[in-house]
């Protein structure tokens, strides 16, 4: 409870279709990185491919799976038809699969939504 | 709308079908359908689909589902939240499983020959294995069983039905295929039999007998049933019953029991409410530490009023750093929207509706008239005693430790007067909060005839298991609440939060409710929010610093997410119900909520939030008055950042706010909470200059409201010189303030100073004033002229400068002194003229100002020696400062209402004055001291005692010498050499 995490879409120049998200503190001072950030592309048809993904990971702090799970929620949200991710970290995989994503080969995982 | 779940789950609309995503979407989906209308609590379904995730993740998950179904139904069906879970707004009718049950339940009530086809239509609904393509999850399968179990039971009554109805031809098909697919069925079995035997075909149904009894005994080792045995028995011996017979299957279905909702073990406090809102009306005092249900039993309270036609006012907007007075606007708009009959009112109800019943906070005094604190709460009870009249009528007020001293003193007020007219009033404390003290002193002076403290003990176990079983559906163990009601204490909402935390984590069992029960409501809160995702968290925190409602844009401000996101991660906690939504935005349940959000976060942190819903804040186009407070605190609270002087100017407009509803009292608090503020600015030139500005506003209202000069002047101090409107008006009063006791030249040496240094035109503006006011207190009439008309020439070159300042309007005292000073020249038109102008500039001036007029005309009459014309402006004067009060100037207005009264004849009034003269004095204000002391030599002239009169003209000339204080009034100072007689200059 006393991280104060949030998903929203930075506020940085992107080309079109593309959207760049932010893991980040609310209570953080300006200059404070955030703790994760990912790329998403919106293909013509309606498709949404997670371009990159990272995140903290520290021993005791991994950042990633909340940040993919956060992403997918979010993204779910829209009204795009397909997800896109690709895995290749156990845990990673465990939370696409557990978000009913399929594996399609070569680490990527896709979402019909 | 069609969904279908007696087969692969689907949802059609208009011919299209929806697309309704993968497994676990759709499996939401079907939960949501299954129950179509009914609430589907967001834990059953984390329970069923995400058993083995943690919680917070699968809230998150399943959050975005909701979304993503809301937005594939659309309007169609919409997803509506209800807590504690979601509810699919769909007739059950348009999800076939809820038809196929209602058909098959309907044809159990019809003739044989009405329920085959409705029969044949539940059975057309299927369309393969229900929820075919969830089979994979345990509800799906355990529903799917049910259902096939049902439909199992629909095709035994349509061969029942044809057979009854003589269709036997028809069912021997039907019944050998359904006995091939489910051949351990026996009534399907029987049913063949039957069929075959009333077709006819007696060796054949004695066949079937003999097959069924193979079947049995070769795959499960068993017998037929003996209604099996007894049938072919009946079949052998060609039994006459065995003919046809008309049935019609009984309605099975049972009553639906409605649980009360009200509070649980709570009968003897709730028969107080009902004595109180039966009776002549009391006050109901539920003084309770958190948790005990003090808010549920105002409820309650509210409820039985309403179901007695009655009228319910809540003074809301309670809270740390509430408006002076709010709670009472928001009571006083309230009845504003219900009252009947307006033109009965008497002119303070309408006064107090004008000024509380609009609550912006412009704090002009209302259009209508002046308006006094004594007028304003005489108006309130008489609203409310009239509200009384035609209805029973209770006033809540919830959180009343927090409450303000003025809002305490007008509950006081209505309490001792209308308690026992039928006006119920209930007042919830929360024990040992550091305000309680101040509403059990208030309560304490009333009649004790006329309060009734509602006891809250803790809860009994019975009154628990009730709770859990309201909360729950079902019955708990006696183990389990003995555990719950040792562990809680019987506090409700401990008991509440304790059950619903078990009932998640699926604890609720005397087993595990034993082991580990969190020892405090707080760490069971605790628990309870790290069930959320951690967005949603991160939004209650947010909620939690807010300090009252905040709304989506607040929050989307404060976090940067967007509003929709904002939305869809509220709802878990709207769900959980920690978090509830009013008119205003959201706001958390109980402040123990809050509390338990709020001790996790760092201070570090908690300060760049609260700067963060500052800027949230500061980035509306308007603040109201509650809205600007919150400003001043959370500025006050983010000073690390935004610096200590930042919540300064909003504390400023608090404190006028709270003057244009007479609240002095919080006025001087506010000033001096600004000053407390600015002790921190670490620059001394930043702080002085700031801090001048706010002493000069705290002594201006000190000297207007107390009836004494205000702390040691200023004017020794170096005072910055105004650069803005607050800060002009602050070395205005400063100046104005710290030379009424004598020190004219000082406060206009400073003010020639800074207009020679450099001001803008604000700064000059307030610069003029005091050096023409000061200049006419010293009889230099050419000057204080110029600097006057400077000022006049100043406001009309830019009608948007103005020197802020609810106590003193600037304007309406310079077009005065304009008149004075004409007098004094002579020109009495030009002084009538300024006269009106200054009536003209006070009439859309708040309150003091208007009795500031009628001082400058008793001044003026005084002057010219028109007694009569100078007391009745003084009796007016006299009238509004004490209605007001504001008891310096009523200082002024007795003393010249004596004056007139001696000079029209009144031998006593020459002693009054002197009376009231010496009470002037020792307020320490030495303003007008010489034209006092020669219209006291006038009043006693008249009396005849002329000695005493030449006495006074001697004090006054050695008072102008003293003080610099002179009289230039032409009529005066002749009436003095007379009086002093012929030697004296």
């Amino acid at each position: 409870m006393s991280s104060l995490l949030v998903l929203r879409r930075a506020d940085r120049t992107v080309r079109d279709g593309e959207i760049w998200w932010e893991l980040a503190d609310a209570a953080a001072s300006p200059d404070q990185p955030p703790a994760g950030t990912a790329l998403t592309r919106r293909t013509a048809n309606g498709a949404t491919h997670v371009v990159s993904i990272a995140a903290v990971s520290t021993p005791d702090q991994d950042l990633l799976p909340r940040l993919v799970r956060d992403l997918i929620a979010a993204l779910r949200r829209t009204d795009t038809s397909v997800i896109s991710i690709r895995g290749g970290r156990a845990e990673i995989d465990a939370a696409l699969l557990a978000e009913d994503f399929v594996p399609a080969g070569d680490n990527l995982f896709v979402l019909h939504l | 709308m069609r969904v279908t779940l007696l087969g692969p789950v689907s949802a059609e609309c208009d011919g299209t079908d929806l697309s309704l995503g993968g497994s676990k979407q759709r499996a939401v989906f079907a939960l949501l359908a299954l129950n179509a209308g009914r609430v589907v609590p967001l834990d059953r379904l984390v329970d069923e689909l995400w058993r083995d995730e943690p919680p917070s993740r699968a809230t998150l998950s399943l959050q975005s589902y909701i979304s993503r179904l809301r937005r594939v139904l659309g309007a169609a069906a919409p997803i509506v939240t209800r807590p504690p879970g979601w509810t699919l707004d769909l007739d059950p009718d348009e999800v076939d499983v809820t038809r196929f049950v209602a058909l098959v339940s309907r044809a159990r009530t019809l003739p044989s020959a009405e329920a085959i086809p409705v029969l044949r239509d539940a059975l057309d609904l299927w369309r393969g294995e229900a929820l075919a393509d969830l089979r994979a999850l345990s509800f799906a399968r355990d529903e799917a069983t049910r259902l096939a179990e049902l439909r199992l039971s629909a095709t035994g009554m349509l061969l029942d039905a044809m057979l009854a109805v003589g269709e036997a031809d028809a069912v021997v098909a039907e019944a050998r295929r359904f006995v091939t697919a489910h051949p351990f069925h026996e009534h399907g079995w029987q049913t063949l039999m039957l069929a075959l035997y009333r077709t006819g075909r007696q060796s054949d149904a004695v066949a079937a007998a003999a097959e069924l009894r193979r079947v049995l005994a070769e795959e499960l080792g068993l017998d037929p049933a003996p209604e099996t045995r007894e049938l072919e028995q009946r079949i052998l011996r060609q039994d006459p019953a065995l003919r046809p017979v008309e049935g019609v299957v009984p309605d099975r279905r049972g009553g639906s029991e409605r649980p009360d909702g009200g509070p649980l073990g709570r009968d003897e406090a709730l028969a107080e409410l009902d004595d109180a809102v039966a009776g002549r009306g009391r006050l109901l005092l539920l003084d309770a530490p958190a948790g005990l249900g003090k808010t549920t039993m105002l409820q309650a309270l509210a409820d039985r009023v309403q179901r007695a036609g009655g009228l319910v006012l809540r003074g809301a907007g309670v809270g740390a750093g509430t408006p002076a007075l709010w709670p009472w606007v928001t009571i006083i708009r309230e009845l504003a929207a219900h009252r009947s009959s307006p033109a009965a009112e008497g002119s303070a109800s309408a006064a107090a509706l004008a000024l509380l019943g609009r609550g912006d906070g412009t704090g002009d005094g209302g259009a209508d008239g002046p308006l006094s604190r004594t007028t304003l709460y005489r108006g309130v009870v008489d609203l409310l005693a009239a509200a009384g009249t035609a209805q029973p009528v209770a006033v809540l007020l919830d959180d009343a430790h927090w409450v303000d001293p003025d809002t305490l003193t007008l509950l006081g007020l209505a309490v001792d007067e209308l308690a026992g007219d039928g006006v119920t009033f209930a007042v919830a404390v929360r024990s040992y909060e550091a305000g309680a003290d101040a509403v059990r002193d208030m309560i304490g002076r009333l009649p004790r005839d006329r309060v009734r403290t509602v006891a809250l003990p803790g809860l009994d176990p019975d009154a628990v298991g009730g709770l859990v079983h309201r909360l729950t559906g079902v019955v708990a163990e006696p183990a389990v609440v003995a555990a719950i009601t040792a562990r809680t204490g019987g506090n409700p909402l401990f008991v509440g939060e304790l059950v619903r935390l078990l009932s998640s984590e699926r604890r609720l069992d005397a087993g595990n409710v034993a082991a580990a029960l969190p020892e405090h409501v707080r760490e069971v809160l605790r628990r309870r929010l790290d069930r959320l995702p951690g967005q949603t968290a991160a939004l209650l925190t947010v909620v939690a610093l807010a300090g009252g409602p905040a709304d989506v844009d607040m929050l989307a401000r404060v976090t940067g997410l967007d509003p929709d996101a904002v939305l869809d991660a509220v709802e878990s906690a709207l769900l959980a119900e920690l978090l509830t939504e009013d008119a205003d935005g959201f706001v958390l349940t109980h402040d123990l909520v809050r509390q338990t959000l709020v001790e996790h976060v760092s201070g570090a942190r908690r300060t760049r939030l609260h700067a963060k819903l500052a800027e949230a804040l500061r980035a509306r186009p308007v603040l109201t008055p509650q809205q600007g407070l919150d400003l001043a605190r959370h500025l006050s609270l983010a000073a690390p950042i935004v610096g200590p002087a930042a919540a300064v100017p909003y504390l400023l407009a608090a404190s006028d706010d709270a003057l244009s509803r007479y609240a002095h009292e919080e006025a001087v608090r506010l000033l001096e909470e600004a000053l407390d503020r600015l002790a921190a600015v670490s620059d001394p030139a930043e702080r002085a200059a700031l801090a001048a500005a706010v002493r000069g506003k705290l002594r201006t209202v000190r000297t207007w409201t107390s009836g004494t000069a205000a702390d040691p002047p200023l004017l020794d101090e170096a005072v910055p010189p105004p650069t803005d409107p607050d800060s002009t008006a602050g070395w205005v009063g400063n100046l104005l303030m710290g030379s009424v006791g004598g020190r004219y030249g000082r406060a206009a040496e400073i003010a020639e100073r800074a207009l020679a240094d450099g001001l803008p035109p604000i700064g000059r503006l307030g610069a003029h004033f005091v050096i023409g006011w000061t200049a006419f207190h010293r009889g230099r009439i050419d000057e204080a002229d110029e600097h006057l008309r400077r000022f006049e020439e100043l406001s009309a070159a830019d009608p948007e400068l103005r020197i802020p300042g609810a106590i003193s309007t600037v304007e309406v005292s310079v077009a005065g002194y304009a008149s004075l000073i004409a007098h004094v020249r002579g020109d009495e038109e030009a002084a009538d003229r300024a006269m009106e102008l200054a009536e003209s500039r006070a009439a859309v001036r708040a309150q003091p100002t208007g009795i500031h007029v009628h001082l400058h005309h008793a001044w003026l009459a005084a002057m010219r020696g028109d007694a009569a014309t100078a007391g009745r402006h003084a009796r007016a004067a006299r009238s509004d400062s004490e209605r007001f009060e504001f008891p310096m100037f009523r200082l002024h207005a007795t003393l010249l209402a004596a004056w007139s009264d001696a000079l029209l004849g009144d031998a006593a009034a020459a002693d009054r004055m002197d009376g009231a003269d010496a009470a002037y004095a020792a307020s320490g204000v030495r303003l007008w001291t010489a034209m006092y002391l020669m219209l006291r030599a006038e009043a006693h002239a008249a009396a005849g005692n002329r000695r005493f009169a030449a006495e006074l003209v001697e004090r006054a000339d050695a008072a102008q010498a003293e003080l610099d204080d002179a009289c230039r009034s032409p009529r005066l100072l002749t009436l003095s050499k007379v009086l002093q007689g012929p030697g004296k200059p």
